[in-house]
């Protein structure tokens, strides 16, 4: 079967051939084929490649062989695809000219075809394509058209390489330059909440600047009237450039993901046993959360307040019922809450679907109180649970001293080898079965202690089981923050849809800070005042009128709507453990991308599509 | 508007009725941010272009002529009036696939080679992957730059952005090309291939509306132009039309004696005064004389540049048929066309005052000659050297004309 060659000449060192097509040689040779054709750069950057990955080989072939493989396959494929471009090129960076591309057998084939034709190239040669080596559907064509655009615009202006170099101090310069304390959850802290906080940090300002940047710019330097004047809609040129920018991220953030794993399961290798153990069970594993079925207060407000309203008979004229309602409201909350010295409190978990997860696997309780006694410091009280179904005889009592306004996990199911109750996960324990027959968990906390602690409704007592590995729960957790990247573009295409540049820049980055404000926010619409509140009488000071009017209610909807984005915390979950479950990542992707960015998009688009891509100028 | 005009090369004879591009009371006003009217930069404009000829649109600096393109294209949209391209508005989609346009500037990304240009915008068009691979060589090599393909199109000279700036306007084979300023920046050579492309595309069908402030070459190709001032169209029409003094007539023949030629100018004093004749002889222009230089030493000098551009790529020229077929279609259509032409009308010309002093040099320009042989009138020789030397280039590549 013959190939094609593509024939270059050189006025001093004559012809050259270069086949068309995949290398086998570059795809099984690698740097060493590179080296020896003078491709270096792209030889070098393989070479650094291929070193990293030696590295992390030593330390995680053994547990990942198959992740390993499929990288190393995947790199030498695509370099195997690109060698004899790459080689091409650098013929012609050398001075070599394109003639044409011949049909040979071989590259000395190919080279004396050309010569026997002398000066007379067949037009054929001149013009020949070699047979495309796959083929796109038309209707994606245009879109990946202008993706692959957007992306060659950052890779030929040199930003790819700056970030691959910023991400690469983050993802290994970070972990190296600050020092754990030795622990798991030490170690956890830093590589994965503080890496992929930044990284997502930088890749989400990068993201803002692009997407401004892409549409804008183009816009600007009247490239876009090139684009606009084919048979393409302008949806299309926007959705591409929003493609192209997503593709940079998923690479750029799946590099970056590779790496922290890989680099977390290496470091892991160097800790205690006791800590490999903590962070096989606790950490680098998916535990899915159940707590208490959500109190339905208000309904209690209202049957409280009518019950009574009929004792007293009547409401006193100018009864204020909206404050009576809060104030009851607070009251039962209270009661829920709080737990009297040497009383109990039980909590009734529902294990629904996740029961047989929870019948042999470890379950941890995620424990937060305080104490009404104000103090500046955490105080440390004891602490008596009981775990089981209702009069069992295998219910599980733990003591423990536990500090306030802290969370503490412990697991409540745990023996080891012999079925004897540790508090600590020990190699080859196993799992009691606590649930009752109903599936239902029960839990009491019984108060020895002569104040009254307080558990949060909210975050006050949650039950963590084992419900998956590390690695998909990793995955989905990047594939939420790849989600709030692919808001941020929208944003920065939406801005740059009908603004210059710099405004463009500037509207997103202000969208940015209002999305980082929900804090503010929230504590605008829960005090219904720009102004303080009065923490004693609950009275507004300092209150603007006119703006709380109208801002309030506008806050109010703002804030609805950055919850969607906000109620998500993959970071977090990450760092203790928690999963990140496909229920998650796909309400991410609908509240995220359908409602928030499609909001977005269609604002963009619809800007886009009427805006007038060409100016009045000086000529014609 | 039917007849052969013997002016034009290849004439209006494939020019039809059917309207192209229908501009009626066209009129833009740029507003600033308030809204308020700052320019009024086209005012009422009416025209229609009909298939398979080409438009010139012609005007000052700020007279409209851009501004009249860029509405054209979907890219400005009009404050009143109405735009109907094939039948469509501007910005109907679909109906771009049939149109190519060729900005005033360069206006392609600086940081993609010329063949990645000619492929991402050859995706835009939906082309498969192979045409559209086929296309990209035949126009770089058509355009001269098959060997600087890996060079950027920030790194090309003015010139050299043209010429892709042409390629890429053409690589969906449009049905409507509009040119802006398709000559700027390029070198003679350049200029006059590009003029060559042009009435190639025209001998296709094809429509081509072409903005130039370079007369000469709106002169060169077009068959109808329109006239811009002040946002305002001054003046439309064929050249012939535009051009035409119908008092004058030009008389062309070989050298003769001093006697012969005073007869004959006798016989016409005999009707016409003096100081109404003109007598000169033609000569070659500098256009010609140049190409004819670069051409004898094209075939041995090699480049970094861009090279003289090549055939017209394939897929311009129509379809497959071989080149010796097209080549004789093309010398048949040649050959046929003097005799034609010889039946026309001799062509006028304007004389100037400073033409008339030629008369005094009646005696010394008629010399004495062997053989004289008979005088024969030259019909509009600019027009006949043009054509003879668009096909000694395009020998073999004008296809068959649409009919």
């Amino acid at each position: 079967m013959s190939a094609y060659f593509r024939i270059l000449k050189h006025p001093e060192q004559g012809l050259a051939a270069v086949k068309h097509g995949f290398s086998w040689p570059a795809a099984m040779l690698g740097w060493v084929w590179a080296f020896a054709r003078r491709v270096w750069v792209p030889g070098l950057a393989l070479l650094v490649v291929h070193t990293a990955l030696a590295v992390a080989a030593t330390k995680l072939f053994t547990d990942n062989p198959g992740l390993l493989i499929v990288v190393g396959l995947g790199l030498q494929a695509f370099f195997g695809a690109r060698a004899n471009y790459l080689n091409s090129r650098s013929y012609q960076q050398r001075g070599f000219l394109y003639q044409g591309l011949v049909p040979a057998t071989s590259p000395s084939d190919a080279i004396a075809k050309f010569k026997a034709v002398g000066e007379n190239i067949p037009a054929e040669w001149r013009l020949g394509v070699a047979p495309p080596l796959f083929s796109l559907p038309a209707g994606l064509q245009q879109l990946l058209a202008v993706a692959r655009l957007t992306v060659k615009a950052v890779v030929r202006y040199r930003l790819l390489p700056i970030l691959a170099v910023l991400l690469v101090l983050v993802v290994v310069g970070l972990p190296l330059l600050l020092k754990h304390d030795g622990t798991a959850r030490g170690l956890v802290q830093i590589v994965i909440t503080y890496t992929l906080s930044s990284i997502t940090a930088i890749l989400g300002l990068v993201t803002l600047w692009l997407a401004t940047g892409t549409l804008a710019r183009d816009v600007e330097d009247c490239s876009m009237q090139m684009i606009a004047v084919k048979p393409i809609a302008r949806w299309q040129v926007w959705v591409g450039k929003w493609l192209g920018i997503m593709a940079l991220n998923l690479t750029l953030l799946g590099l970056s993901g590779l790496t922290i794993y890989f680099l977390i399961q290496w470091r892991a290798a160097n800790l205690p046993d006791k800590q490999q153990a903590i962070l096989k069970n606790e950490l680098l594993i998916a535990r899915g959360s159940l707590k208490e079925r959500p109190l339905d207060l208000d309904a209690e407000v209202e049957k409280n307040l009518k019950e009574r309203i009929r004792e007293i008979g009547q409401i006193a004229n100018g009864a204020d019922l909206k404050q009576v309602r809060k104030d009851v409201k607070e009251a039962i909350k209270s009661q829920y809450q709080a737990v009297p010295p040497q009383t109990t409190r039980p909590w009734v978990i529902e294990t629904g679907l996740a029961r047989g997860q929870l019948e042999n696997t470890p379950i941890y309780l995620r424990v937060k109180f305080r104490s009404p006694q104000y103090s500046l410091k955490p105080e440390t009280f004891a602490t008596l649970w009981e775990v089981g179904p209702p009069n069992a005889t295998n219910r599980v009592r733990i003591s423990r001293a536990l500090t306030t306004d802290t969370f503490h996990e412990f697991g409540i199911n745990l023996l080891d080898a012999k079925g004897v109750p540790v508090s600590d996960p020990v190699k080859g324990g196993r799992y009691q079965n606590l649930l009752a027959p109903d599936g239902k968990l029960y839990i009491v906390f019984g108060n020895p202690n002569p104040t009254a602690l307080l558990f949060d409704l909210d975050e006050g007592l949650e039950v963590l089981y084992h419900e998956g590995g590390f690695g998909l729960n990793f995955a989905r957790g990047i594939a939420i923050l790849f989600i709030w990247l692919g808001l941020l573009a929208a944003i920065g295409l939406a801005g740059a849809s009908y603004l210059s540049f710099p405004v463009a820049a500037f509207f997103s980055i202000a969208m940015l800070i209002f999305g980082l404000s929900s804090g503010t926010i929230a504590q605008v619409v829960q005090d219904g005042t720009f102004g303080q509140t009065n923490h004693d009488t609950g009275a507004k000071e300092g209150m603007l009128g006119a703006v709380d009017f109208i801002m309030v209610p506008t806050f109010k909807v703002a804030l609805g709507l950055l919850q969607l984005v906000n109620s998500f915390s993959p970071v977090d979950a990450l760092s203790t453990g928690r999963s990140v479950s496909w229920t998650a990542l796909l309400q991410a992707l609908l509240q995220i991308w359908g409602l928030i960015g499609g909001f977005f998009a269609v604002i963009g688009i619809f800007a886009f599509t009427r805006r007038e891509l060409a100016t009045a100028q000086s000529k014609g | 508007m039917t007849a052969f005009d013997p002016l034009q090369p290849d004439s209006l004879a494939r020019t039809t009725t059917e309207a192209v591009v229908s501009v009626r009371g066209l009129t833009k006003v740029f507003k600033d941010f308030w809204g308020r009217p700052k320019a009024r930069a086209v005012d009422n404009a009416n025209f229609e272009v009909r298939r398979g000829e080409i438009f010139g649109l012609l005007g000052p600096n700020g007279s409209g002529k851009s501004t009249t393109i860029k509405m054209l294209l979907g890219l400005l949209y009009p404050t009143k009036g109405h735009i109907e391209i094939f039948g469509h508005s501007p910005r109907h989609v679909k109906t771009k696939a049939r149109i190519g346009y060729l900005p005033e500037e360069s206006y392609l990304y600086r940081y993609l080679d010329s063949r990645e240009t000619l492929d991402f915008f050859g995706n835009l068009f939906q082309l498969a992957p192979g045409d559209r691979d086929k296309r990209t060589e035949q126009l770089l090599d058509m355009v001269g730059l098959s060997q600087v393909r890996s060079r950027t199109v920030g790194e090309f000279s003015k010139g050299m952005q043209r010429r892709i700036g042409l390629a890429q306007a053409l690589i969906n084979d449009p049905d409507l090309i509009i040119l802006d300023e398709p000559t700027a920046g390029m070198d003679p050579l350049g200029c006059r291939e590009v003029k060559d492309l042009i009435l190639a595309l025209k001998a296709r069908g094809k429509t081509v509306i072409l903005s130039s402030h370079l007369l000469s070459d709106v002169e060169d190709v077009c068959d109808r132009v329109v006239i811009y001032y002040g946002g305002k169209i001054q003046a439309d029409g064929t050249l012939k039309e535009l051009l035409t003094e119908r008092d004058s007539i030009r008389v062309t023949f070989p050298s003769l004696t001093r006697e012969k030629v005073q007869g004959i100018l006798g016989a016409i004093q005999r009707e016409v005064p003096a100081d109404r004749i003109k007598l000169d002889s033609p000569s070659q222009n500098l256009e010609s004389y140049f190409l004819g230089v670069v051409n004898r030493a094209r075939a041995s000098e090699q480049t970094a540049g861009a090279t003289s551009g090549n055939q017209v790529a394939e897929y311009l020229r129509g379809s497959a048929e071989a080149g010796a077929q097209q080549q004789a279609r093309v010398l048949d259509r040649l050959v046929a066309a003097a005799p034609v032409a010889e039946a026309q009308a001799p062509t006028v010309i304007v004389p100037t005052a400073a033409e008339l002093e030629a008369q005094k040099k009646l005696a010394a320009l008629a010399t004495p000659a062997a053989t004289a042989p008979e005088p024969k009138i030259e019909i509009a020789p600019k027009l006949a050297m043009d054509e003879v030397k668009a096909n000694e280039k395009l020998a073999n590549l004008l296809g068959k004309p649409k009919s």
